[in-house]
C-alpha cells in the first residue's frame, strides 16, 4: 500500500516531508527588542508535551493515510483538509507560546516566527493547494475542505488570539495609519485598472479594426513596459509639478508633483497592455464565418460590435483586466516612493529602520489581496461568461 | 524584403542587430551627449549626469544582475517545466503553477526587503527577488508549449522506436522552442526594468541614478536612468528576437 | 427574381468575374457551379454587396441594389454559407430571431415564428428552441443555419455550399428538405455548390461558369443532354445519360401494364390473349392490388394454363416506385437482370409498367455533337 502512494501521491508525500523536517527547525525567534539578533526557540523549547503532540496530530493523520493509500480520487482532498487541520494547530500553538515567551520580557520585547513554523505552513500550503486542484469533481465540497483552515486562522486573528506576535504588535501600533494605507492602496490600484479599462478597449478595438493602427499602439504600449517603474513615477514628477505650478485649479484638486497623481498616471499606463492586448487578441480569434453570417444578415458595424464581437470577446477581455488588477497591486506597492501611500509605505519603513516585521506587515497584505483579487476575478470571469461558450471555457483552474 | 534568400536575411538581420549594438555602446559612453540632451531638457538643474558612478560602471552592473537572475530564472523555469510535463512529474503541475503565480504576485521590492536581514545587502538579494519574479513567464511558457504539441506526434515518435529522452530532445523541445522563447524575451525585458529596485538596496545598477535623482528632486538623474534601462531593454529584446528567428530556421 | 447586368469584378489584374449577365425568375432555383475560381462565390456575394462589383448592375427584384443601404438589402435577402457561423452565444432560438430583432418584429409575431421555422427544418421546437450551437449536430446546425435565413421570410436566398461541410449522407437528408421546403415557399433560389450530384438534383436550372464567364444557363436535362462546347461536355462527365435520367420519374416514361388478379387466373388470361395475343408478361395481383407474382404467356400456353406457369414472388420486392427516378428504375432492372419491371403506387399497388425500351427513348436525346 504505502508504495504505491510512493507512486501516485508523490505531491502530498513532498507536502508531508516538508512538514516534518520543519520541527526540526526553529520554531519561534525571540529579540529582546526589534533592531538585535534574535534567539531562536524549538518546539521543544516552548512547548508542552501534550502540545506537541497535538502538533503532530495532523502530520500523523496524513502519514496513516499514505501507509494505508488506496488510489482513491477524495486523497489528494482529504490530503487538503487535513492540511488545514494542520495551520489551524499550528497558529493556535503559535499564540500559546509566543503568549509565554513575552511574559516575562520587557514591552519592547519581539516574538516573530521561525523557519519551522513557516516550513510547516509551506508543507500544508502545498497539501492544500495540491488538494483544490485534484477535487474538482466535489463542487462546493472542495472549496470547504480546502480553505476551511483559512476560515479558522480569520478566526483567530480576529479574537487578537495572535496579538503576542511581532508582526501584529506592529499592526497594533499603527492600527489607524494601516487602514489608511489599505484604503490608499485598493483606490490606487482600483482607480488605475478602471482607467486602462476604459482606454485600453478601445485601444485594443481601433488595433483590431485598423490594420495600419496595430503596430504603432502597441509598440507604444509595450515601450512603456520597458520603463522601469521606479523611473516611470519618477519622470512624472517634473512635467506634473510644472503643471500644477502653472495652473493653480490641478493644484486644488489635489494634484502635485508627487503623490498620487504620478503613481495613478504610471500605474494607468503599466495596466494598459494586458487589456490592450487582450481586448485586440479576443477579436482576432473569432471564428470569421460567424463575423460573415453577421454581415450577411444585415448586421451594420455597431451591431456587429455590441452583439457579436464584444460578448464573444468577453472571457478573454475580463481575463486581461484579472491580470491587469493583479499587476497593479504589485506596483501599487512601489508607490509608496513617490509619497502615494499604500502598503509600500510600511515595506520601505521597515527597510530603513531594520524592522523585519514591519515589513512583513507591508507585504504579506499586498500578497493576501491580489490573491483575493485574482480568484474574486477568476469567479467573475467564468459568471460572466455567455452560456453558450461556457463548455469551451470550462475550467477554475 | 522580398526575395532575399534566407542565408541573406538572417545576415541582414544580425547586422541590424550589431549596428544597434554599437550605437547602443556609442551613447551609453557618450557623457557629453547625456549632458547636453539632459542640460535642453532641465536647465534648472544644477547637475544633470549622476556624479557618483559613471554609466558604463551602472551598466555593466545592471547587465550583472539581469544575466545572473535570468540565467537562474530560465533554468528553473524551463527545467521545471520540463519535468512537470513528464508522466511522472505530472502530478505536481497544478502545485508549481499555482506556486509561480504567487511567486509573481509578491512585488520584488517586497522579496527584496525580506531577504535583506538574512543575505544582506546588494547583489544577491537582489537577483533572488529577480529570480523569484522572472520564474513565471518562462515557466508559464514552457508547459504551454510542450502540452500544445499534439498526442498523436508523440506517439508516432514512439512508434518509430524513439526514447523518453530522445522524443523530447528531438521533438518536443524543438516544436516548442518559439513559445519558450517568447517567455523567455518577456521575462528578460521585465526583468531589466524590475532590476532598477536593487538601487534600493545598494545592489547598483541603473537603478542608483533613479532612486538618487527621486530622492534629490533632480528629474535628469532619473531619465538618465530610465532611458539607458529602457534602452537596455529594447537592446535584448532585439537580440532575442534575432535568437528565436535563427533557432526557428534550425 | 436576381438579375446580374455586365457584372465586372476585379483583383488586382485578375478579374473573378468577367462581363457577367445572368437573369433567375422568381420561385427559380439556380445553381451556379463550376470548378474552382471561376467566380461562382465571387457572384454570389456581389448580390447580397458583400462584395462591391467594378462595373455593371444588380437587381433584385427589380432595385437596384446599389440604392439601399447594404444592412437594407441584407435583411430583405436571406444567406447561408458553408460553415453557417451560428453565433455560438445565443441559443437557437436567438440566433433565428436575428433579422426578425432586426426589423423590430414584436416579440409574439417572433416567437411563433421560431417555432415555426423549426417544424418547417424538421426539428422539435420544444427541444431545440434553448440549446446552444455547441450542442447540435453537423446536420442540425446546418438546418438551423437554413432556418435563420429564411426568419424574415425574404423573397430571395443566398446559399454559398451550404452542405458542403456535411457528410454525404446527411448531405442527401438535407437536399431532399430542401427540395421539399422550396416546393411550398417557391423563394427565388441561387445556389452556389462544386458538386454536380447536387446540382442536378436541386436545380430548375443551372448556370455552369469558368473563369468568371457565364458557359451555359439551362435546364439540368438539357445541359446533360446538350453540352454547349468541349468544356461543358468534360465537366459533366461521361456518364452523362445516366446522371440525366435522374432527372425524370418513372411516372412519366411508363406504360400501362396487364393485371390479372390471382382470382381471376386462368380464365381472364386466355381471354387476354385470345384479344390481343402479343401480350408477353401480365402481372398477377391480389384483390388490393399488391403484386403476387408475373406471368411469362409463353409459359402459360407451355403449362397448359396451370398454375405452375406463374413465377411468384419470393418474398423480397421488386418492381419500382412510380416517383422514383429513372435512374433507379434502370439500377433496378441491372440489379434483377430484366427488363421490364411493375410500377408501383405508394401503397404497393401494380399501376404500370416501366421497360428498358421506354428508358432508352429518353437517353435517345442525348447527343454527342456540340458546336465547339
Amino acid at each position: 500500500m504505502a508504495a504505491s502512494a510512493l507512486k501516485f501521491e508523490r505531491v502530498t508525500l513532498v507536502g508531508v516531508g516538508i512538514g516534518l523536517l520543519s520541527f526540526a527547525l526553529p520554531f519561534l525567534t525571540l529579540k529582546p527588542n526589534r533592531l538585535v539578533q534574535g534567539t531562536s526557540f524549538y518546539v521543544w523549547n516552548v512547548l508542552l508535551p501534550h502540545e506537541i503532540t497535538l502538533l503532530f496530530v495532523p502530520w500523523c493523520l496524513l502519514i496513516l493515510i499514505l501507509l494505508r493509500y488506496s488510489k482513491h480520487p477524495s486523497i489528494p482532498l482529504i490530503a487538503g483538509a487535513t492540511g488545514n487541520l494542520a495551520i489551524i494547530v499550528l497558529f493556535l500553538l503559535v499564540g500559546q507560546a509566543a503568549g509565554r515567551l513575552m511574559q516575562f520580557q520587557e514591552p519592547f520585547a519581539r516574538v516573530s516566527i521561525g523557519f519551522g513554523c513557516w516550513g510547516l505552513v509551506a508543507g500544508s500550503y502545498v497539501l492544500i493547494i495540491n488538494g483544490f486542484q485534484k477535487g474538482a469533481e466535489y463542487g462546493i465540497l472542495r472549496y470547504i475542505a480546502a480553505f476551511w483552515g483559512l476560515l479558522g486562522l480569520v478566526v483567530l486573528l480576529s479574537t487578537g488570539y495572535l496579538n503576542e506576535l511581532s508582526v501584529l504588535k506592529e499592526y497594533a501600533a499603527r492600527k489607524g495609519r494601516f487602514l489608511q494605507e489599505f484604503g490608499r492602496h485598493v483606490r490606487l490600484s482600483g482607480i488605475a485598472v478602471l482607467l486602462a479599462v476604459a482606454i485600453g478597449t478601445p485601444l485594443g478595438v481601433w488595433s483590431f479594426r485598423k490594420k495600419l493602427l496595430e503596430k504603432p499602439i502597441f509598440f507604444l504600449i509595450n515601450g512603456i513596459q520597458t520603463i522601469p517603474s521606479l523611473a516611470l513615477f519618477g519622470l512624472l514628477i517634473a512635467p506634473l509639478s510644472l503643471l500644477s505650478f502653472r495652473f493653480p485649479f490641478l493644484r486644488e484638486m489635489g494634484v502635485k508633483g508627487i503623490g498620487t497623481a504620478p503613481a495613478l498616471i504610471a500605474l494607468t499606463l503599466y495596466a494598459l497592455l494586458p487589456i490592450t492586448r487582450n481586448t485586440f487578441t479576443s477579436l482576432s480569434v473569432i471564428d470569421p464565418s460567424i463575423l460573415e453570417a453577421a454581415r450577411g444578415m444585415g448586421m451594420n458595424r455597431m451591431q456587429l460590435l455590441l452583439d457579436i464581437q464584444l460578448p464573444l470577446s468577453l472571457p478573454i477581455i475580463l481575463s486581461g483586466i484579472r491580470v491587469s488588477m493583479v499587476q497593479a497591486i504589485g506596483n501599487t506597492t512601489v508607490a509608496a516612493l513617490i509619497g502615494a501611500g499604500g502598503f509600500g509605505v510600511f515595506v520601505f519603513q521597515g527597510l530603513g529602520q531594520a524592522a523585519f516585521d514591519l515589513i512583513l506587515l507591508g507585504t504579506i497584505p499586498v500578497i493576501l489581496l491580489a490573491i483575493f483579487t485574482d480568484r474574486l476575478m477568476q469567479l467573475l470571469v467564468v459568471a460572466l461568461t455567455p452560456l453558450g461558450l461556457r463548455s469551451a471555457t470550462e475550467s477554475v483552474r | 524584403m522580398e526575395g532575399l534568400s534566407g542565408r541573406r536575411k538572417n545576415l541582414y538581420g544580425w547586422l541590424y542587430l550589431f549596428v544597434l549594438s554599437v550605437l547602443f555602446l556609442y551613447i551609453v559612453l557618450n557623457m557629453e551627449l547625456w549632458q547636453h540632451f539632459l542640460g535642453f531638457l532641465f536647465p534648472g538643474e544644477s547637475e544633470h549626469v549622476y556624479p557618483r558612478a559613471n554609466l558604463l560602471t551602472l551598466l555593466k552592473e545592471h547587465v550583472r544582475l539581469v544575466a545572473a537572475s535570468s540565467a537562474a530564472a530560465i533554468v528553473a523555469g524551463v527545467g521545471a517545466g520540463i519535468l512537470v510535463t513528464r508522466p511522472q512529474g505530472r502530478m505536481f503541475l497544478p502545485v508549481v503553477s499555482d506556486l509561480s503565480s504567487l511567486a509573481q504576485t509578491i512585488p520584488p521590492v517586497a522579496v527584496l526587503a525580506l531577504a535583506v536581514p538574512f543575505i544582506g545587502f546588494g547583489f544577491k538579494p537582489t537577483v533572488l527577488a529577480l529570480f523569484l519574479y522572472s520564474i513565471l513567464p518562462v515557466l508559464r511558457n514552457t508547459i504551454s508549449g510542450i502540452e500544445s504539441i499534439s498526442p498523436n506526434l508523440i506517439e508516432a515518435a514512439f512508434g518509430m522506436g524513439m526514447k523518453r529522452g530522445q522524443i523530447l530532445m528531438r521533438v518536443e523541445l524543438p516544436l516548442s522552442i518559439r513559445v519558450i522563447m517568447a517567455g523567455i524575451r518577456t521575462s528578460v525585458v521585465i526583468n531589466v526594468g524590475t532590476a532598477t529596485v536593487g538601487a534600493v538596496v545598494g545592489a547598483g545598477g541603473l537603478g542608483t541614478p533613479i532612486i538618487s535623482g527621486l530622492v534629490r528632486e533632480n528629474p535628469s538623474f532619473v531619465l538618465e536612468g530610465a532611458v539607458s534601462a529602457a534602452l537596455l531593454a529594447f537592446l535584448l529584446d532585439q537580440l532575442l528576437a534575432r535568437v528565436e528567428l535563427s533557432l526557428f530556421r534550425g | 427574381m436576381i438579375e446580374l447586368r455586365s457584372v465586372t469584378k476585379k483583383y488586382g489584374d485578375r478579374s473573378a468575374v468577367k462581363d457577367l449577365t445572368l437573369r433567375i425568375t422568381g420561385g427559380e432555383v439556380c445553381v451556379l457551379i463550376g470548378p474552382s475560381g471561376c467566380g461562382k462565390s465571387t457572384t454570389i456575394k456581389l448580390v447580397n454587396r458583400m462584395l462591391e462589383p467594378d462595373e455593371g448592375l444588380i437587381f433584385v427584384n427589380g432595385k437596384n441594389v446599389a440604392h439601399s443601404r447594404p444592412e437594407d438589402l441584407r435583411r430583405r435577402i436571406g444567406y447561408v454559407i458553408q460553415y453557417i457561423g451560428l453565433f455560438p452565444h445565443m441559443t437557437v432560438a436567438e440566433n433565428i430571431a436575428v433579422v426578425p430583432k432586426l426589423l423590430s418584429w414584436e416579440r409574439q409575431k417572433i416567437a411563433a415564428r421560431v417555432d415555426e421555422l423549426l417544424h418547417m427544418v424538421g426539428l422539435d421546437p420544444g427541444e431545440y428552441r434553448e440549446k446552444y450551437p455547441h450542442e447540435l449536430s453537423g446536420g442540425e446546425a446546418q438546418r438551423i443555419g437554413v432556418a435563420r435565413a429564411l426568419a424574415s421570410d425574404p423573397p430571395v436566398l443566398l446559399m454559398d455550399e451550404p452542405f458542403g461541410a456535411v457528410d454525404p449522407l446527411n448531405r442527401e437528408i438535407l437536399q431532399a428538405e430542401f427540395i421539399k421546403i422550396q416546393k411550398e415557399l417557391k423563394k427565388t433560389v441561387l445556389f452556389v455548390t462544386h458538386d454536380l450530384d447536387e446540382a442536378i438534383r436541386i436545380a430548375d436550372r443551372v448556370a455552369l461558369m469558368r473563369d468568371g464567364a457565364l458557359v451555359q444557363h439551362e435546364t439540368p436535362e438539357n445541359i446533360l443532354a446538350h453540352p454547349l462546347n468541349r468544356f461543358v461536355h468534360d465537366f459533366v462527365g461521361t456518364d452523362r445519360a445516366l446522371k440525366r435520367l435522374s432527372r425524370f420519374s418513372v411516372s412519366k416514361a411508363m406504360r400501362e401494364g396487364y393485371t390479372v388478379s390471382v382470382t381471376e387466373y386462368p380464365a381472364r388470361v386466355e381471354h387476354m390473349l385470345k384479344r390481343d395475343s402479343w401480350i408477353r408478361f401480365i402481372w398477377i395481383v391480389d384483390e388490393r392490388g399488391m403484386l403476387r407474382g408475373w406471368l411469362d404467356t409463353r409459359d402459360f400456353v407451355a403449362f397448359g394454363g396451370s398454375e405452375e406457369a406463374v413465377t411468384e414472388l419470393q418474398g423480397a420486392r421488386f418492381g419500382v416506385r412510380e416517383d422514383a427516378t429513372l435512374r433507379e428504375a434502370l439500377s433496378r432492372m441491372l440489379a434483377e437482370g430484366v427488363k421490364l419491371l411493375p410500377v408501383l403506387d405508394r401503397n404497393g399497388r401494380v399501376v404500370g409498367e416501366i421497360g428498358l425500351k421506354d428508358i432508352e427513348k429518353v437517353t435517345e436525346e442525348v447527343t454527342d455533337r456540340w458546336k465547339d
